[in-house]
C-alpha cells in the first residue's frame, strides 16, 4: 500500500524546492565566465613565466608585485599539492596560500566580513580616479577557497569616489550602506532597497543590530553621532542615549561579552576616550584612560580590541599615529597603561587598522609602513617582522576585525587579503 | 537570445533541483549550476560542439560539487586548529518545511541522492541510474530503502511502504 502521506510530503518538498530556486539574471553568469577566462589567461601567463624563470635561473622572483605576477600560482613553489607559505618563524606568523587560481572580480577588496571560519563576504569595488564604476559582492562558504560573485544594483553617485560598507547580519543577511541602503536575504544573490523607515531615536539596540558612527562634517570626533543599523531597514535611527564622549569609532558588532564600544574624545578636554554599554545602549560607562593625551597629536582618539576578559585600548592619531596603549583584564572595567605615548617609544610609531589580541597573549599590529609588529609585553615594545622575496611575511595594508577573526588587507600592496581566527595563522583568500 | 541563454532559462531550475541531491543546500546548488553555465560560456565554442548540453552542464556541476567536497575535507584537516570555538550556523528551517528537508539530510547519501533526483527533480529511474552510474534495479532498491529511512525519521507512517516499482513518478 503506497505511503500517501510520505508521497504528499515529497510532492510538497518538490514544489517548495522549485519555489526556493532563485534564477539570477544571465549577466551574473556572464560575469563569472569573464572571471574564468581571466583566470585561465593568468594561469597560462603564470606557467609561461615559471618556465622562463626556470630556464633563465632567475631567483629574484617578487611575488608581492602584482604588475609582474598576476596570481599566487606564479609565485608558488612548483609543488602541485601545496600552496605557497609565507612565514616569520621568529614571530610565529604564517600565511598559507592556496594552489587553486583565485577569482578576479574587477577592482579592489574594500571590505571583508567573516561570520565564522567558513562563511564570509567581501566587497570588491572597481574605482577609477574620481568614481567607482562597479561593485561586486563575493560570498564564500568554505573559508575563502571558492567564491560566488554577485552584482548588487546599488547605484553609485557620479563624480564621487565613495565605496559603501558591507554589513553582515547573518549567514545570508547583508546590507550595503551607501548611497541608499540595499539588503540581501540570500547571501548577496538578490538585492532589494532597504525598507523605508522614518529615522527615530532607538532606545534599545535590537538583537543582531550593529552600530556605526556618522562622522561630523568637520571630520573630527566632535559632532559625531552613533547610528543603529539593522537588517532589511538599514539605518534604523540614531541611538537615543548617545555615549558621553564625542564618537568617531565603534566596534560595530558586540564583543564576546555583549559590550558595544565607542571610541573618540572627551567632550570637555578633547583627550582620547572610550565609552562602553553593556545594556544595549541604555547606559554608558567611560573607563579612565590616564594620560591618554600624552604625546597624542591633535585629533587623536581611542579605540579598543577585546579577547575574552582582556581589552586593549589604543590611542590613534591622524596619519595613523600610535600613542599610548592600555590593557584591562576585567573586560574594560579598569585600564592600565602599558605604553606611554609621551615617552620615547620603540617602533611602530603608526598603526594601520586595529590591534589584534592573539590567543597566546601577544599583540599583533600593522604599521603604516606595511610591517607586521608583535608585542609580548602588552604593547610596551614590539618586534618587527621580516619581509622579503623568499616566502617571508609580505607587506600588509591594514588589519581589521570581523565578526569572527581578523582580516589582513592589501597584502603585498597588491590587494590580496587573508583571514585568521587567531592572529597567528592566516590563510589567503582566493579573491584577487 | 543566444543558445546558451535559451538553455539557461530552460534548464536552470531543473538542474538546481538535481544538484540539490548532492549538496542538500539550495544556495550551493544554485552556485554550482551557475558555475557550470559560466564554464560553458568561457569555452571558446560554448556548447556548440556538445551533443547533450544539459547533460554536460549537469556533469560539470556535479564535478564541481565533488571537488569542493574533497577540498573542504582537506581544508578541515589542515585548518582544524583555526576553527573558532563557536561556529555560526544557518537559522533552522521554517517549521512547515523542516521535517522532510531535515530528514533528507539525515538519511544515507546514496538514498538521499536517488530520492531527491527521482521525487524532487523529476528524473525517471533509468536517468537516475545513468546519472549515478548504477543499474536501474539498484536505484529502485535505494528508493525503497530511502523511503523506509525517511518514514522512520518522520514517524507516523507505520509499516506502510511503497515499492519503487509502484512509483508512478517514473
Amino acid at each position: 500500500m503506497p505511503d500517501t502521506r510520505l508521497d504528499g510530503q515529497l510532492r510538497d518538498a518538490r514544489n517548495r524546492l522549485l519555489a526556493d530556486i532563485d534564477q539570477p539574471d544571465m549577466s551574473t553568469v556572464r560575469l563569472r565566465a569573464g572571471v574564468l577566462r581571466r583566470r585561465r589567461t593568468a594561469t597560462r601567463v603564470g606557467g609561461l613565466a615559471m618556465a622562463v624563470l626556470v630556464a633563465a635561473g632567475v631567483v629574484s622572483l617578487r611575488p608581492w608585485n602584482r604588475a609582474d605576477h598576476p596570481g599566487p600560482e606564479v609565485a608558488a613553489t612548483p609543488s602541485p599539492t601545496s600552496g605557497p607559505v609565507w612565514m616569520d618563524s621568529a614571530l610565529g606568523l604564517t600565511i598559507n596560500g592556496m594552489t587553486q587560481s583565485p577569482v578576479y572580480p574587477p577592482g579592489e577588496i574594500t571590505d571583508v566580513e567573516f561570520l565564522d571560519a567558513d562563511r564570509g563576504f567581501a566587497l570588491v569595488a572597481d574605482c577609477q580616479v574620481t568614481q567607482c564604476q562597479q561593485l561586486t559582492v563575493a560570498s564564500t562558504a568554505d573559508g575563502g577557497l571558492t567564491w560566488a560573485l554577485y552584482l548588487p544594483p546599488t547605484p553609485l553617485p557620479a563624480g564621487r569616489k565613495a565605496v559603501p560598507e558591507l554589513l553582515a547580519f547573518g549567514p545570508d543577511e547583508l546590507v550595503l550602506t551607501y548611497p541608499e541602503p540595499y539588503y540581501s536575504a540570500d547571501g548577496g544573490n538578490r538585492w532589494l532597497p532597504a525598507r523605508p523607515s522614518p529615522p527615530q531615536p532607538v532606545a534599545l539596540i535590537p538583537q543582531g543590530a550593529q552600530l556605526r558612527v556618522r562622522p561630523a562634517a568637520s571630520g573630527g570626533c566632535a559632532g559625531g553621532v552613533v547610528e543603529v543599523w539593522v537588517f532589511e531597514y538599514g539605518h534604523r535611527g540614531d541611538l537615543a542615549v548617545q555615549p558621553p564622549i564625542d564618537p568617531c569609532w565603534t566596534n560595530g558588532t558586540p564583543a564576546a561579552d555583549g559590550a558595544f564600544w565607542v571610541g573618540g574624545t572627551d567632550r570637555r578636554t578633547g583627550a582620547p576616550a572610550l565609552a562602553v554599554t553593556r545594556d544595549r545602549g541604555k547606559t554608558w560607562q567611560v573607563p579612565a584612560l590616564a594620560g591618554s593625551a600624552a604625546g597624542a597629536p591633535a585629533g587623536s582618539w581611542a579605540q579598543v580590541s577585546t579577547l575574552g576578559a582582556y581589552a586593549y585600548a589604543v590611542v590613534v592619531g591622524p596619519d595613523g599615529h600610535l600613542g599610548s596603549i592600555y590593557r584591562s583584564v576585567d573586560q574594560g572595567g579598569r585600564f592600565t597603561r602599558t605604553r606611554d605615548g609621551g615617552a620615547p617609544m620603540t617602533p611602530p610609531s603608526t598603526l594601520s587598522g586595529e590591534v589584534v589580541p592573539m590567543l597566546d597573549g601577544r599583540l599583533l599590529v600593522a604599521g603604516t609602513d606595511g610591517r607586521w609588529y608583535i608585542s609580548d609585553d602588552d604593547g610596551a615594545t614590539f618586534q618587527k617582522s621580516r619581509i622579503g622575496p623568499r616566502q617571508e611575511m609580505p607587506l600588509v595594508g591594514r588589519l581589521v576585525r570581523t565578526r569572527a577573526g581578523y582580516v589582513a588587507l592589501d597584502l603585498f600592496t597588491a590587494g590580496w587579503a587573508a583571514y585568521s581566527s587567531d592572529g597567528a595563522t592566516w590563510r589567503k583568500l582566493h579573491l584577487n | 537570445m543566444d543558445a546558451l541563454g535559451d538553455l539557461y532559462h530552460a534548464c536552470y531550475r531543473r538542474l538546481v533541483a538535481q544538484l540539490y541531491a548532492f549538496t542538500t543546500d539550495v544556495s550551493e546548488a544554485q552556485d554550482v549550476v551557475q558555475e557550470a553555465f559560466a564554464r560553458a560560456l568561457a569555452r571558446p565554442k560554448g556548447l556548440s560542439d556538445v551533443d547533450n548540453p544539459e547533460a554536460w552542464l549537469r556533469t560539470v556541476a556535479i564535478n564541481v560539487v565533488r571537488r569542493r567536497w574533497r577540498r573542504r575535507k582537506l581544508l578541515d584537516a589542515i585548518l582544524l586548529r583555526d576553527r573558532p570555538t563557536v561556529q555560526l550556523t544557518a537559522p533552522p528551517p521554517e517549521p512547515e518545511r523542516a521535517d522532510l528537508r531535515d530528514a533528507l539530510t539525515r538519511i544515507p547519501q546514496q538514498y538521499r541522492e536517488v530520492i531527491v533526483l527521482h521525487y524532487l527533480a523529476d528524473l525517471p529511474v533509468d536517468e537516475v541510474a545513468e546519472l549515478l552510474g548504477v543499474p536501474a534495479g539498484t536505484v529502485k532498491s535505494r528508493l525503497h530503502r530511502g523511503r523506509q529511512a525517511l518514514a522512520g525519521i518522520l514517524g507516523g507512517y507505520g509499516a506502510a511502504e511503497s515499492q519503487a516499482e509502484e512509483v508512478s513518478h517514473a
